[in-house]
């Protein structure tokens, strides 16, 4: 081989080299968890979660339904998810479910107790319909977009999480919003 | 002119010269007037209302009292009493912290010392307990100690701590990847009365 094509296969050699290396999965990302994605309206299949967002609606002030008789005030805002969610196995925790913004992570808020819904009780294939209740920054709401992240744990290492974008221009906003109890869904009941 | 000099200094013992060369410097220092005068640097102090930015967690103290009550409750026990230290408090990180429970210790005489946790971050508007700081949201908390009833009045002098740590991700010490809390600033002022 002539020193040219010699020099060209280096080369070519090198490039694939860099690109290689620079797009390898890094020790961190390499078991991140992944993500089933849907968008509002559609169910959205996780290994062990199904979940469908109904809605969303945001405002300055907090109802809870069975809880304190005042409205609860935020320095920010509160936004309200209306879902349905499917548990595949066991029970269920919630709390770890966020909204990430502009490259912020936001947790739900355990401010409204079990009025939220922060877990799925029942075990498997039992549906429930609740609200998951995030308290934000005024910022955070003007941002556009989110994605609602449903982590179920807090090792959600190479498992499946279903994360649903959320268009923040198209909530539906109010002074005030309010938060009902989770319920079961019954067989047969749409949508 | 360095000709005949450099062989003599050349056979002169190693052990010659480093003494020579520590007693040198310690006559310097002495000269200045030793490491006596060196400033040693004070913790900075707060005011009752005075922002506090940290790496993580900016805080207010907004004030101080004693309370019959744990804070968002009605209920007395009659055998303890419960000093509050209101806080609004900020995580400028990007993700929710859980480091609110470390970051703010007092020290009253000998009744609550600097490693005692609070027994509890209330949410002064349902009573709820504050678990994490969402990011970019002033939050105000209500941390409280319970001490025995009569052992703390309202006038009392009080030292409040506030409390940082540092990304560690190479340290094996630090399996969170984050420093022992370190104290970062005091603020002294006295016990008030529950309004």
């Amino acid at each position: 081989m002539s020193r040219r094509p010699r020099i060209l296969l280096s080369v070519v050699a090198l490039v694939v080299g860099v690109i290689a290396v620079g797009t390898a999965p890094n020790g961190t990302n390499v078991v991140d968890p992944f993500a089933v994605w849907g968008a509002p309206g559609e169910a959205v299949e996780g290994r062990v979660l199904t979940a469908e967002v109904l809605g969303a609606r945001a405002g300055s002030e907090l109802l809870i339904a069975d809880g304190a008789d005042a409205p609860i005030d935020s320095p920010g805002v509160w936004l309200v998810v209306d879902v349905e969610l499917t548990a595949a196995q066991g029970w269920l925790s919630l709390s770890q479910t966020e909204v990430q913004i502009d490259g912020s992570d936001y947790r739900t808020s355990p401010i409204a107790d079990d009025t939220a819904l922060l877990t799925l009780p029942y075990g498997s294939d039992v549906p429930m319909r609740g609200s998951l209740v995030f308290e934000l920054p005024e910022a955070a709401i003007e941002a556009g977009t989110a994605r609602l992240v449903l982590r179920t744990t807090i090792d959600d290492r190479l498992d499946s999480v279903p994360v649903i974008s959320l268009d923040l221009r198209e909530l539906e906003t109010s002074d005030e919003v309010s938060v009902e109890p989770p319920v079961v869904v019954s067989p047969g009941a749409g949508s | 002119m360095s000709g005949p000099i450099a062989p003599r200094l050349r056979r002169m013992p190693w052990w010659l010269w480093t003494s020579g060369a520590v007693i040198a410097a310690t006559g310097i220092v002495a000269a200045l007037g030793g490491f006596a005068e060196v400033p040693v640097q004070q913790l900075p102090e707060l005011r009752l209302g005075e922002e506090h930015v940290g790496n993580e967690i900016t805080t207010v103290v907004d004030g101080v009292v004693l309370s019959r009550e744990r804070p968002s409750s009605e209920y007395d026990d009659e055998e303890h009493d419960y000093v509050v230290v209101n806080l609004t408090v900020t995580n400028s990180t990007t993700t929710p912290t859980l480091f609110l429970s470390n970051s703010v210790r007092i020290v009253l005489g000998d009744v609550v010392d600097e490693f005692t946790a609070p027994d509890g971050a209330t949410d002064p508007r349902n009573g709820t307990q504050v678990q994490f700081l969402q990011p970019g949201l002033p939050t105000e908390v209500a941390m409280s100690w319970q001490v025995t009833r009569g052992d703390v009045a309202v006038g009392d002098d009080i030292r409040i701590g506030v409390f940082e740590r540092y990304d560690a991700p190479e340290d094996p010490r630090y399996r969170d990847a984050k420093t022992a809390p370190v104290v970062v600033a005091k603020l002294d002022t006295t016990v008030g009365e529950a309004p």
